[in-house]
């Protein structure tokens, strides 16, 4: 605690007076000589102690009028807020920008070699770390992870909140670049609902130029209005993690040893850097990746191609790796000019199936090593023979029904004639197949086929039943009439119900997730907006529960169900564009490519995620399942274990681990557990293994948000103090700085007030007791008419 | 005729005075050269002759004292035993005109006593009682403690030993005008003087030199000294208390119903001074006892008064009530009043039960 007006502090030496006071008055009194003693002497036993007692009392508050008097206009201010009370409590959104750039290292430190070094995200958790252990206890913080996509990490006390943000120092930065706006907007919205009136919005990042600068500079005043006209204003503070980063390098220059080389920033501010001769180069990054084609046959030939860029003003030769899994298939070194990008081209060919991670690897430890690598994924299949039956066949190209469908399943067959496609595919006509061409294929289509005769339909029952796929899409040509006297599936037909004309029908698809199909986020997304005009409905025969998606008003759309060893599938529109604006949309392929894999019983490798999307998957429970544990490996060789614990054990969601809790809910009926596993947040497969059941996520970016930050184009303090205060923000460069900001404007007021009310106490305490002392005195002098006020002259014997 | 306050100045002639019960103070005082000019000068010239010691009783009593209490009689509430004849009545069946009763002779009666009228009328024998008249005979007890010498702000100067001092010398000249014996005894934790009564007039001048030379010290034992007196006071008479009364109340009690049974009746003429009786004090005082020299209290006596009067409550009710218990007249004098007042109240009092 220290005070603003330290003089007025020793005012409280003031309290001596009183004390004297009772001193001389203890030492002053007159003597008489008296008879009655005899009464005096009870009188004395009874009341003494009581006596002394409240005397002592009201000595102690008379000292205590002078020492608050002058501590109070003193203005003390205390520091430690853990000292301070509820009272001073706040709400706090925290947005930690952890975009790639955040993986730089501190450059703050040049006896450790680069790669060693701190990184910028592991330096901003423990700035973090600090407010949070100097925050008052009753305090709310909310962590709001900036990279894109942002991911919230609910209210906690900033205790609770400690032990997940040492956590994320560990983790390396891995969002592609920073969403500012989304952060900043839910953090905003998070506040608005916030218990504490005094509301801050802290960001902490290191100023990547593309993201701050003037091109930017309109978004981030937009969002300052924002902030200033929410109910309760919400003030915004700038933490710059990397502020050392230019001015150390400065420093760094008067070492003789050390070549230096200077660049002239956007701003035309020099920055000074230090590089590592031995290293040849630095800043170094994978700009782009491409693997073509992305899912081919054991037999295929990939080619990756990588655009590497050189952002320092120095030539870099850098060793440039080709890892698929975890295993090294090519390293080549390149030469890179200052400031300019080459391409690597490998290539590769799978030899067996399976999902793999391919990563192109720069083998360099520069300062910035989160941009040194970027992965994809390749799917190895054994290609699919699919037999399409189409019953409204054209010569014109894509008037077919077909057209659209074979598009979707042999994309790049059609597109770049390359045989890297999974599925290859034969239209014939309705009436040009027999039982024969059936055992070449795996799979059946029929689009539009008007109808079946019972031959043909005996056939393709026949072909289900020993495991073959068949998926059946209505259309236009469809004889409904004919298609209904169709032997049922439970008479070893074909048919599932009765079916409708078709009708006109305007809507689109209610049921956005199914377990069936899994989708991606993205891919969901873009299947609510498939529209419809046409369509069949379906009255289904058998009254047990349908699996498949419906339209919105709950008719069944796509259709399900287990034919034999094998598995049919109806879709109750055309499979052109005929009943819908489905082939048009993004999510045809992957739809149509799953209906095939599901018919096929292939399951999928890996389903696509987006970064911060819940990562689920169902388990088996095994016998000795209570203590059983899923391992999860990272793309970066991380791994996590997580508990696969039954319903009555499932935790509640605690503060100390948000959004990272792994919950379970166990189906007791299908001996069934569903695992919510660590949703990653870095690019690449994650697998997950629970015994002999293997799961794998591949996390992507949307193409739309491909975006990363490559360089270390950041804003210098300055620009930093400059962009604040014409956003009404205040810049910090640490924790302590900006706890210190905070604090001075209450800190002072607060103490000030509660010494205020303990003078107003003390006050009302000495008059309380001066009057119910008086008012004893009163009442005897009332009793006792001749009291005498102040018998001063001393008396004696006569 | 009674006297009007303030008509009588110090240093004018004394005025005749009709009333018969007061020539005899008229007779002593008449010759008296020169009334002293205070009665706190103890200058004055002293008594020539066998008379009274003026300069002795003016500087104990006031003139109005003296007249005052002149008017009034001390009449024997119970019988008294005197040797004279007096205003009282007396336990003998005397010769007196005063008829009382007849009752049936017995043998052993003089002979003389019986009323022969009655015989002729009745054929039987009776004894015609008259009652008799005599002399009281008191015996005043001073209390001379330590306590007694406290000096209140109030009490116009005067120690409560003084005061009590004055009474007497009151009570005395009252009692010896009227032809009545009186004893003197003055004590503190014993008796200290004791003179006995007599009911001549020069017995006032002995009586008044004793007072005055009687010194307060030491502390109070009223309880021991009261049973002591039994064997001084052995015929029926009064005992006058003139004290504070300080000590145990029980033990003062229980002294008194001795007295009591010893067929004496008992006024308690209790003097406190108003300081004691109030406690008016507001200031840190040290207080020191008067009878004990290593007995003292520094105290702040606001904060203490409302007990200290409760303890002052409590002793009064309890000597008051021990007083009633055993009929005796406990007077409770401040040494602010008049003691001739005093003496004149209770006597009025007295008169009326």
């Amino acid at each position: 605690m220290t005070f603003l007006n330290a003089l007025l502090a020793f005012g409280a030496a003031a309290f001596t007076i009183p004390l004297i006071i009772h001193l001389l008055n203890r030492s002053k009194y007159i003597t008489i000589d008296w008879g009655a003693m005899q009464f005096l002497e009870s009188s004395m036993k009874v009341n003494a102690r009581r006596i002394q007692w409240k005397q002592l009392l009201l000595l102690l508050i008379r000292c205590m009028i002078p020492i608050l008097l002058a501590l109070a206009m003193a203005r003390p201010l205390v520091r430690a807020w853990r000292d301070s009370g509820e009272g001073n409590a706040m709400s706090v959104a925290v947005v930690l920008d952890d975009s790639l750039s955040m993986q730089s290292e501190v450059e703050s430190n040049p006896n450790k070699p680069a790669g060693n070094r701190e990184s910028l995200l592991s330096r901003a958790t423990r700035e973090i770390d600090s407010i949070l252990g100097q925050l008052p206890p009753s305090s709310s913080v909310c962590l709001i992870l900036a990279g894109d996509p942002i991911d919230v990490w609910d209210e906690h006390r900033p205790d609770a909140l400690r032990e997940p943000v040492r956590e994320l120092s560990l983790r390396k930065a891995s969002a592609g670049t920073m969403n500012l706006a989304s952060a900043v907007r839910a953090g905003a919205d998070w506040l608005s609902s916030s218990p504490h009136p005094k509301r801050h919005l802290l960001v902490l990042s290191d100023f990547q130029a593309s993201q701050w600068d003037a091109s930017e500079k309109d978004t981030v005043k937009q969002l300052s209005e924002m902030l200033a006209q929410q109910p309760v204003p919400i003030q915004w503070s700038f933490l710059h993690v990397a502020e050392d980063a230019g001015t150390v390098g400065v420093t760094a220059t008067t070492k003789k040893t050390d070549t230096a080389s200077q660049r002239v920033a956007s701003d035309g501010s020099a920055i000074m850097r230090k590089w590592n001769d031995s290293q040849g180069g630095d800043d170094v990054s994978v700009l782009s990746m491409e693997c073509v084609p992305g899912l081919l046959a054991p037999s295929g030939n990939a080619t990756i191609s990588a655009s590497v860029q050189n952002h320092s003003k120095v030539i870099a030769q850098i060793p440039v790796v080709l890892r698929v899994g975890l295993e090294e298939i090519e390293r080549q070194t390149i030469q890179i000019g200052p400031q300019s990008s080459t391409n690597v081209r490998f290539q590769w060919s799978p030899k067996s199936t399976g999902d793999l991670e391919v990563r192109v690897v720069l083998d360099t430890k520069d300062l910035t090593p989160g941009d040194n690598a970027l992965a994809d994924v390749i799917r190895v299949r054994e290609p699919a023979n699919v037999l399409v039956i189409d019953g409204d066949r054209r010569r014109e190209a894509m008037k077919s029904e077909s057209d659209y469908l074979r598009l979707a399943l042999t994309p790049f067959s059609l597109l770049r004639g390359e045989p890297g496609d999974l599925v290859t595919t034969r239209v014939v006509d309705s009436g040009g197949w027999n039982e024969a061409m059936l055992k070449e294929f795996q799979a059946v289509v029929c689009c539009n086929v008007p109808d079946l005769n019972p031959e043909q339909r005996r056939i393709l029952r026949g072909f289900a039943d020993a495991g073959g796929g068949l998926i059946i899409c209505l259309g236009d040509k469809v004889q409904v009439e004919r298609w209904n006297t169709w032997e049922p599936v439970a008479a070893g037909g074909l048919r599932l119900g009765k079916i409708s004309p078709r009708v006109d029908w305007s809507g689109r698809v209610g049921t956005t997730s199914t377990p069936l199909f899994e989708l991606s986020r993205a891919s969901l997304d873009s299947l609510e907006t498939a529209r419809f005009e046409h369509r069949h409905t379906l009255e289904l025969e058998t009254p047990k529960p349908w699996t498949g998606i419906a339209f919105e008003d709950s008719q069944p759309w796509l259709v399900a169900f287990p034919m034999g060893q094998g598995r049919c599938v109806w879709m109750m529109s055309s499979c052109d564009d005929g009943d819908s604006n489905l082939p048009s949309r993004p999510v045809y392929v992957p739809l149509m490519q799953k209906l095939l894999a599901f018919v096929l019983q292939t399951p999928p490798g890996w389903r696509e995620i987006v970064p911060g999307e819940p990562w689920r998957e169902e388990w088996n429970i095994a016998a000795n399942g209570a203590n059983a544990t899923v391992q999860v490996l990272f793309p970066d060789d991380s791994t996590a274990e997580v508990p696969l614990v039954g319903e009555s054990q499932k935790p509640v969601s605690s503060p100390s681990t948000p959004s990272k809790t792994p919950e379970a809910g166990v189906d007791g009926s299908t001996g069934k557990t569903t695992t919510l596993l660590p949703s990653p947040r870095l690019l690449g497969i994650s697998r997950a293994t629970h015994g002999e059941q293997r799961r794998s996520i591949a996390t992507q970016l949307p193409v739309a948000i491909r975006k990363r930050e490559l360089n270390r184009e950041r804003l210098t303090s300055t620009e930093v103090e400059q962009l604040a205060s014409d956003v009404s923000a205040t810049p910090s460069s640490s924790a302590n700085d900006w706890l210190n900001s905070i604090r001075s404007s209450w800190g002072g007021k607060e103490l000030w007030t509660w010494f205020w009310l303990g003078l107003l106490v003390m006050f009302l305490a000495e008059m309380f007791l001066q009057q119910s002392m008086n008012a004893r005195l009163a009442k005897t002098a009332q009793a006792t008419p001749g009291v005498v006020q102040s018998p001063r002259n001393k008396r004696g014997a006569a | 005729m009674a006297l009007e306050a303030g008509f009588w100045p110090f240093g004018c002639r004394i005025p005749p005075i009709e009333n018969a019960r007061a020539s005899w103070y008229h007779g002593v005082v008449r010759n008296l050269p020169i009334a002293p000019t205070h009665p706190h000068d103890l200058t004055a010239e002293k008594p020539r002759g066998s008379a009274l010691p003026a300069n002795l009783l003016f500087r104990w009593l006031k003139p109005q004292d003296f007249a005052r209490v002149s008017q009034l009689q001390w009449i024997a509430r119970d019988v008294v035993e005197g040797l004279s004849g007096g205003m009282h009545r007396s336990r003998h069946i005397g010769a007196s005109v005063d008829f009382k009763e007849h009752r049936p002779y017995v043998h052993g009666d003089e002979i003389r006593s019986i009323d022969w009228k009655l015989f002729g009328k009745t054929d039987r024998l009776y004894i015609r009682q008259y009652e008799d008249e005599t002399n009281l005979r008191a015996t005043i007890v001073v209390d001379q403690s330590g306590s007694m010498r406290y000096t209140g702000t109030r009490s116009d100067g005067l120690s409560k030993h003084e005061y009590a001092v004055r009474l007497a010398a009151c009570l005395a000249y009252l009692l010896i005008s009227q032809q009545d014996s009186v004893g003197l005894i003055t004590c503190d934790t014993k008796i200290r003087t004791n003179i006995p009564a007599r009911a001549r007039p020069n017995h006032l001048r002995l009586l008044i030199e004793t007072l005055a030379n009687s010194q307060c010290n030491g502390e109070t034992d009223l309880g021991t000294v009261l049973q002591d007196l039994l064997s001084i006071c052995r015929r029926r008479g009064h005992v006058i208390l003139i004290s504070d009364c300080f000590g145990d109340p029980a033990s003062i009690e229980r002294s008194l119903a001795l007295l009591r049974a010893n067929y004496q009746e008992v006024v308690v003429f209790q003097v406190m001074d108003d300081d004691e009786v109030d406690f008016p004090f507001n200031n840190r005082t040290m207080f020191r006892s008067l009878e004990k020299t290593d007995n003292q209290l520094l105290i702040d006596p606001s904060s203490l008064r409302q007990r200290y009067l409760e303890n002052v409550k409590i002793f009064q009710t309890a000597l008051r009530e021990g007083c009633s218990r055993n009929r005796i007249d406990l007077i409770p004098v401040r040494t602010s009043e008049s003691y001739s007042s005093v003496v004149a109240n209770y006597l009025v009092q007295r008169g009326r039960a």
